[in-house]
């Protein structure tokens, strides 16, 4: 159900609303499907607008569906080691880290101030008192993130990190890992041959 | 070498300049010392041990350690003085979130050894020791939001037992722990010991103080060390305890009413 309402509705849904402009004859020309007025504007939609957004959309669909499984197929420690592999730095992927490992603190506390509030004021927060308990709730978290972040940095100086964070190189390659690797060329390949070939 | 592995003169720090945290503190610690500060909440035992982890640095008085110069700002930018100091002495913060900030449990166990220059073969080699040591092989995969309180104290002790370092400093290592992990963290610290270690503790959990340490240090409200001595001289001053907030009367319900009588944190066996 997640990853249908992730990659089916939410996103696709997003960039159908952004590629409505492409539907219409002043973005793309072509034949005219049926003519409309918008503000006494004349607009029609043309075949070839509704092709192109069509096929934005099921690219953005196809790409988030394989972004979605594998975030869903493989651990997020692997992915992140993954990034190393295409020459990302270091720096960079080891921050990444740090913000998805400490995104679930701050969940987790943004959570039980809900609760705290709840337990106190009840559900009955009128939309001003609301409005202001959500901003309290936003400065609470930055100035608990900020705090957070100065600790972790003496954490990681006191334990030798002078800038240049240094890593195991776990990754090898599997006999399983190379079958994957050469069904995938072979898949890519076939694609190619059916749609260039002759 | 020096005898001493701490000295510290008369040593004053306040936060931001004007919240008072330490207090004129003097003393020296020995090698292969053991040490509790105890105290109330608030009496400057963790900012003593950031202190000595050389994370700040006084603002009046002087700190020294392994024989060497004062410690100030200006000589931990010289990396090579920097990196032999962190293999040296090393520091499990109180909140264990601080101190696992690798996503998995494996990669903050290793993160120290890498840092201060072991080989991927060494990282592994005193991670796989460790791991069956401390009983947390079922962890190492584990991200440490999945964690409980006591697994991730767990795996933050591990993470500075894996540097091997001369020096161990504990933060409230025992604090919101079930007695039975609570034991496993002190069996983990006198293990640490038992191979001659310098190991300093903040704790205000009596019940340890007597395992863990031969010299206990007292911190009161005004931040400075008011007394010292051996665990058994202070823990059988009741009323000195009382005095400092770290002993309170028991209260609890026999059959015929309230029996009440003051908390001892002696040995059964002393007492």
């Amino acid at each position: 159900m997640y990853f249908l309402a992730r990659t089916w509705i939410f996103i696709p849904l997003f960039s159908a609303f952004a590629v409505v402009p492409a539907v219409f004859n002043i973005v793309t020309p072509g034949s005219e499907l049926f003519a409309l007025k918008i503000f006494g504007f004349p607009l029609a939609v043309t075949r070839e607008g509704l092709i192109l957004a069509a096929r934005f959309v099921l690219r953005v669909a196809a790409s988030v569906s394989f972004v979605v499984l594998l975030a869903l197929s493989t651990k997020h420690d692997e992915l992140l080691k993954a990034l190393r592999s295409f020459g990302i730095p270091q720096i960079f992927v080891m921050t990444l880290g740090m913000a998805y490992r400490y995104i679930y603190m701050f969940a987790e506390i943004i959570g039980q101030t809900h609760t705290a509030i709840k337990s106190r004021v009840g559900s009955g927060i009128g939309h001003k008192k609301g409005r202001k308990l959500v901003a309290w709730s936003m400065a609470n978290l930055w100035i608990r993130s900020y705090s957070m972040s100065s600790q972790v940095f003496s954490a990681m100086i006191s334990r030798g990190y002078a800038g240049e964070p240094r890593t195991m190189q776990e990754f090898k390659t599997r006999p399983a890992d190379w079958i994957f690797l050469a069904v995938a060329a072979m898949s890519l390949l076939l694609v190619l041959y059916k749609n260039y070939g002759n | 070498m020096s005898e001493y592995v701490f000295e510290l003169e008369n040593v004053v720090y306040s936060y931001l300049g004007r919240f008072k945290a330490l207090n004129g503190i003097s003393l020296k610690v020995k090698a292969g010392e053991k040490i509790a500060f105890i105290g109330a909440n608030g009496t400057g035992k963790s900012t003593l041990l950031t202190m000595l982890d050389a994370l700040i640095f006084p603002d009046t008085g002087s700190i020294k350690a392994f024989g060497g110069e004062r410690l100030s700002e200006g000589s931990f930018r010289d990396e090579r003085f920097s990196q032999s100091f962190r293999k040296k002495v090393g520091f499990v913060f109180q909140n264990p979130d601080v101190q696992l900030f690798c996503p998995t449990v494996r990669e903050d166990i290793v993160f120290g050894p890498l840092q201060l220059g072991a080989s991927d073969t060494q990282a592994r080699d005193r991670l796989a020791s460790l791991a069956k040591i401390l009983e947390i092989e079922e962890l190492l995969d584990r991200a440490p939001h999945q964690l409980s309180i006591g697994e991730k104290r767990k795996a933050a002790i591990a993470s500075v037992l894996s540097m091997d370092t001369d020096v161990i400093l504990l933060d409230e290592p025992t604090a919101g722990l079930d007695p039975a992990t609570t034991r496993h963290i002190v069996d983990m610290v006198l293990e640490a010991g038992s191979k001659g270690k310098t190991i300093i503790t903040a704790t205000h959990d009596l019940h340890i103080v007597s395992e863990i340490s031969d010299t206990v240090y007292v911190f009161d409200k005004a931040k400075t060390i008011v007394r010292s001595g051996t665990p058994h001289e202070i823990l059988s001053d009741e009323e000195f305890l009382k005095n400092n907030n770290l002993a309170h009367i028991h209260k609890h319900k026999h059959k015929d009413g309230f029996h009440v009588h003051p908390h001892t944190h002696l040995d059964h066996h002393e007492a």
